[in-house]
């Protein structure tokens, strides 16, 4: 199986070989966007550049309000001229009335694929898994997409590259009558290469570790966007105006937001509740979000906004947290950098699943 | 020169001056098979809602208004946002072009280009 590259934390962590991944319902939701001016509409609407999306890959987005406060946050992706709009199942009716209140003359149309269900499916192998139960084309050429249509295991699905993991993970999109079925038929493959049920808090801190703030728990309608770390990936500050662009582009001129997200490994461990400030010598230094015991790092690692006078890389700062008390060293994210896909391509081809699971050949 | 306005009433929702249908006659001129200009309201901007102006033909339940000898087609979703907007072409030192005064946008972004209702 492939490998993990963790980070020096310095602790000393599982070794990567013995880490394989899981599967769990995920709480994700689907939205397609069709019509002639999807793009137009979708480009004029988020903050990514939508025009520059190539078919069947895939961006990260969101809907801002005029002070660039978050509304939305979701992957955006593209199958030729329509486009799907994966996101947490609680953002749903957000984006859709969001979305809705702005066409005019646009020729778009909104579906609403809610009603089905998500399965995560998260590892080195997954990808592995996935390819062996695709009923018609078994080619690894596919997982150069980020969205793949097909069928797995005889049932209709959509399967979607995703970031819920330092790990590659996938979202399988069905129908919720076969959504069961869809699970049964994967068992066995499911335990051959010992991807675990996941519970939530299991979701969660894979999340944490790949440095993925989730809406509605580490941050809300509150909070800008540049503060959460997606500046790279969601924002295009040159595809011209959308909502909240001169919000950004004025925070952006004056270097960086006054909090931004980062990571925090808390010692001793022990949980903080979400929201909890963390105080350095009576002030607030950060705010902590989301965080959870890593098995891969042996750590409490959290995400965090931390304020930009102790947002150094590598600081030790004694600090209490509700009724934590400890040290928080800082981190960048994510605290567990995943393999480039070069590496992982390579790795699927030359190493074999140590359960040795069929080789399915490529096409020619 | 003296310019009358075809002022928006509540049959025309949409009104332009003289100044400003002279403009768009003079450019519908080349534009083949397009009998009038089409005046839209697109989501968009800064501020979320964006004009939008193109040579068309009137399509199945747009209004359509007619003033100084110049149609405009309006859909019936726009016509919502552009009631009471006056088109007006306006040329000076600074260059020349095509203004819109909707009494409806209460703000607008800094580049003038979207605004909100």
């Amino acid at each position: 199986m492939g490998k993990l590259q963790i980070m020096d934390t310095g602790s000393k962590s599982q070794p990567a070989e013995t880490l394989h991944g899981g599967y769990a319902a995920a709480p994700y939701s689907l939205i397609e966007v069709h019509g002639q001016d999807a793009e137009r509409f979708l480009n004029s609407q988020t903050t990514s550049d939508v025009k520059a999306l190539k078919t069947f890959q895939s961006q990260k987005s969101a809907l801002l309000d005029r002070k660039a406060k978050v509304v939305a946050y979701f992957t955006l992706y593209r199958k030729n001229k329509s486009y799907r709009i994966v996101c947490q199942s609680t953002q749903t009716q957000t984006i859709l009335e969001n979305l809705d209140k702005y066409v005019f003359s646009d020729k778009v149309e909104f579906l609403d694929l809610s009603a089905g269900r998500m399965l995560a499916v998260i590892g080195a192998d997954a990808r592995v898994l996935i390819n062996e139960n695709l009923t018609a084309e078994k080619n690894l050429a596919l997982f150069d997409r980020d969205l793949i249509d097909g069928e797995l295991a005889n049932i209709d699905v959509h399967i979607f590259k995703a970031h819920l993991s330092c790990s590659e993970a996938f979202l399988i999109y069905c129908g919720a009558d076969r959504f069961d079925e869809l699970q049964a038929k994967l068992k066995p493959s499911l335990e051959r290469y010992k991807l675990k049920r996941m519970s939530e808090d299991d979701l969660k801190v894979e999340r944490i570790e790949a440095g993925v703030a989730q809406f509605g728990q580490d941050f809300d309608g509150a909070n800008l966007i540049i503060e959460l770390g997606m500046e790279d990936s969601a924002i295009s500050y040159t595809k011209g105006c959308f909502q909240g662009q001169e919000v950004l582009a004025r925070v952006k001129s004056h270097g960086s937001p006054n909090k931004q997200l980062a990571g925090l490994i808390l010692e001793p461990s022990g949980q903080v509740a979400c929201g909890t400030p963390l105080m350095v010598a009576g002030h607030e230094a950060a705010q902590v979000l989301s965080n959870g015991y890593s098995t891969k790092l042996g750590k409490q690692i959290a995400l965090a906004l931390v304020k930009r006078d102790f947002r150094t890389p590598g600081r030790i700062l004694e600090a209490s947290a509700g009724s934590w008390s400890g040290t928080a060293t800082v981190q960048l994210l994510p605290f567990i950098q995943n393999l480039d896909q070069k590496q992982k391509r390579e790795n699927f081809i030359k190493v074999p699943c140590s359960s040795t699971p069929p080789v399915v050949p490529n096409k020619p | 020169m003296a310019d009358t306005t075809t002022a928006p009433t509540s049959t025309t929702i949409v009104g332009l001056t003289e100044v400003a249908a002279a403009e768009v006659k003079r450019i519908l001129v080349d534009e083949q098979g397009k009998t009038g200009l089409r005046m839209e309201i697109k989501g968009g901007g800064c501020s979320g809602m964006s004009y939008g102006m193109s040579f068309d033909n009137a399509q199945e339940k747009d209004h359509v208004v007619e003033a100084h000898g110049v149609k405009l087609f309006i859909d019936p979703k726009s016509a919502i946002y552009l009631k009471g907007t006056v088109l007006d072409f306006q040329s000076g030192l600074e260059g020349q072009g095509f203004v819109i005064k909707n009494p409806q946008a209460k703000s607008s972004c800094g580049c003038g280009n979207s605004f909100s209702v």
